[in-house]
């Protein structure tokens, strides 16, 4: 593969979008650098935005107005086993009745790299491997996905986002429907994989892991972006007041790099 | 996924194929040995062949055997490889089990173009189809221009449109026939014989129209089997795996209706083997369409020639119409499939 793989911005230019011609815009005059290497976490309340634009730096949808651009190339001319080589997307629901394996649905991920009819190759084989590694898929594996649990599910296309081996990765609410366990082993893993020179996006609602783990916040609301930079300057009460509407305190505890952030209010704490 | 083909198996069903038409062609009014028939088969091989030495009344058997019977087996298999193989790829790109070659509305098309032939009389023939077999031909496709016209609201094609679309002319077709019938009571057994399929009108030439489509179908499908079973994670899935989804639907839906329209221009209607056959198949080997399909292809050929043979054999000399055959024999086979596989899981 002589292929230059390698994206080291993607930007979203004036970005608007609309899901139904006289609606509400779901994305409003997006603008937005964001340079390879970082691990960044979009925050927001429902509707502010952050899956729609997901969906946009994947070309699922076409916008009303503006664009996305990769280094310098509108996505529009990228085509879509090129833009899968670039980029690999997590979605928030899947269908559950797959029929295929843990490790088919896995080996999947590496389609955009096959030839028509090739069979898997050794790097296939083992990039297939170390995404069911990663996810902690191995006791599964040979399972139906119809079969697993919704956690287990979710980890096998967490697995095969992994076994496309991007340079980009966008994840729609990876940890929704994980254990704690397993939302810190994943996150985790997701560290890891910046570690190794990966750019990663996950729309979060856990404000404490995005604080942890990423490196770089995006906070949207109602379709544009609200505030955008490391986790203690854009998680602040004031931003959050605004953002969500709810008063969060900030609690310091020993030891601890960031604080912890629970929301407060006559209800909670009297 | 490691071993997405096995030949054995392909080889081994494919044997199985060849021995059930071997039969087909020895079962009827005029009994063979299956052994004589094989002989018959050998000898009409080229430049191999000529060593052979035909059996006593040599002559008359050849001609039963070569004229008469395998044309009709040839058709059969055909018809029922290309209407399983529409059914496992309807299935995949409509995400929907229940979807069968015949719910584009092709089918209705195809009746009330041989309703028209039958009932203007027309007399008109090109390679080997007569005017019922082309006015099918050419309703069939013309309904499938109709319903992707009305499901195309611009910018891609979504199933669902396509499936509504399909029913509500598929309805509109049925009502027009039903009202040339009300017209035209004296061709209602004869349009209604058409309607529910038969082979007794096979020639070499059909068979070879129909081969055609069913190679050059068939391989366009298994060349894009590995996308299609990225398309069962669903489309944005698809998309995001490389598969440019749209095209990949636009050239299946544009070649199984194509091969549909043909399958149906020479044999009639004939339900059933396009919903089940690659039910079974899956049953049996697995979601994997790069299986599903080649096997779908060998089991429905299979399976429509032994319902073929029973349809002319069975209350011979009556024939029963094949669409009757493959219900009555395949929907106990399908349910008790559907039983075991249910115990499997609970």
């Amino acid at each position: 593969m002589t292929e230059e793989r390698n994206v080291q911005k993607i930007a979203a230019d004036h970005l608007s979008w609309k899901p139904a011609k006289d609606g509400r815009p779901a994305l409003k005059d997006v603008c937005l650098m964001l340079p390879a290497g970082e691990f960044y976490g979009i925050l927001g309340p429902n509707g502010a935005g952050k899956t729609s634009l997901a969906r946009q730096l994947l070309k699922l949808q076409k916008p009303d107005a503006g664009s996305v651009v990769f280094d310098s190339t509108d996505i529009k001319q990228i085509k879509r086993d090129a833009l899968a080589r670039r980029i690999s997307f997590l979605p928030q629901a899947f269908r559950t009745d797959v029929e295929f394996s843990a490790y088919e649905v896995v080996a999947m991920g590496r389609e955009p790299y096959r030839r028509r009819f090739a069979a898997l190759n050794e790097t296939d084989l083992r990039k297939i491997e170390e995404a069911l590694a990663a996810a902690n898929c191995m006791a599964f594996r040979d399972k139906p996905v119809c079969c697993l649990s919704g956690g287990e599910r979710q980890r096998v296309m967490i697995a095969r986002t992994i076994a496309q081996d991007t340079p980009w990765i966008v994840l729609d609410e990876p940890v929704s429907s994980l254990d704690v366990k397993h939302q810190l082993d994943l996150m985790r893993a997701l560290q890891r994989l910046n570690g190794q020179g990966k750019t990663i996006a996950a729309i979060l609602h856990d404000m404490n892991l995005a604080a942890s783990y990423c490196t770089k916040i995006v906070l949207m609301e109602q379709g544009s972006v609200f505030a955008y930079g490391p986790p203690q300057d854009v998680l602040t009460k004031e931003n959050l007041l605004r953002v969500y509407g709810v008063e969060f305190a900030f609690l310091e505890y020993k030891g601890s790099r960031m604080p912890y952030i629970v929301p407060c209010g006559p209800d909670i704490h009297g | 996924m490691k071993k997405p083909f096995s030949w054995i198996r392909f080889l081994a069903l494919s044997a199985l194929l060849f021995i059930v038409m071997l039969t087909a062609v020895s079962v009827g009014s005029a009994e063979l040995s299956v052994a004589d028939s094989f002989l018959i088969l050998l000898q009409k091989i080229p430049f191999v062949g000529e060593p052979f030495v035909l059996p006593e009344h040599g002559a008359v058997y050849e001609k039963i055997v070569w004229e008469v019977r395998m044309p009709r087996v040839l058709l059969s298999a055909l018809t029922g490889g290309a209407l399983a193989v529409v059914g496992a790829v309807y299935q995949g790109i409509f995400l929907n089990s229940l979807a069968d070659p015949h719910i584009l509305g092709v089918s209705s098309g195809a009746a009330l173009g041989a309703t028209a032939a039958m009932l203007t009389g027309a007399s008109v023939s090109f390679f080997g189809l007569g005017a019922i077999g082309l006015f099918a031909f050419a309703g069939a496709l013309l309904t499938v221009f109709a319903v992707y016209c009305v499901a195309k609201p611009g910018r891609g094609i979504s199933a669902v449109h396509l499936l509504l679309a399909g029913t509500a002319i598929s309805t509109l077709l049925s009502s027009m026939i039903s009202l040339l019938m009300t017209f035209h009571h004296e061709q209602i057994v004869r349009v209604y014989l058409w309607t529910m399929g038969s082979f007794s009108s096979a020639s070499w030439e059909k068979a070879a129209f129909l081969g055609v489509f069913v190679l050059f179908g068939t391989a366009v499908f298994w060349s894009g089997a590995g996308r299609l079973n990225i398309m069962l994670l669903g489309e944005e899935e698809a998309k995001c795996l490389g598969v440019d989804t749209g095209r990949l639907q636009r050239v299946f839906i544009l070649v199984s209706s194509v091969l549909v329209a043909a399958a149906v221009s020479v044999s009639g209607i004939i339900g059933f083997v396009g919903l089940i056959v690659p039910h079974c198949v899956r049953i049996i080997c697995g979601p994997d369409n790069r299986k599903v399909i080649p096997y779908s292809l060998l089991a429905g050929a299979a399976f429509l020639v032994a319902c073929d043979t029973a349809a002319r054999t069975m209350a011979s000399p009556t024939e029963i119409p094949v669409g009757v055959v493959t219900s009555l024999f395949g929907a106990p086979y399908f349910i008790a499939l559907l039983l075991k596989k249910r115990g499997k899981r609970s």
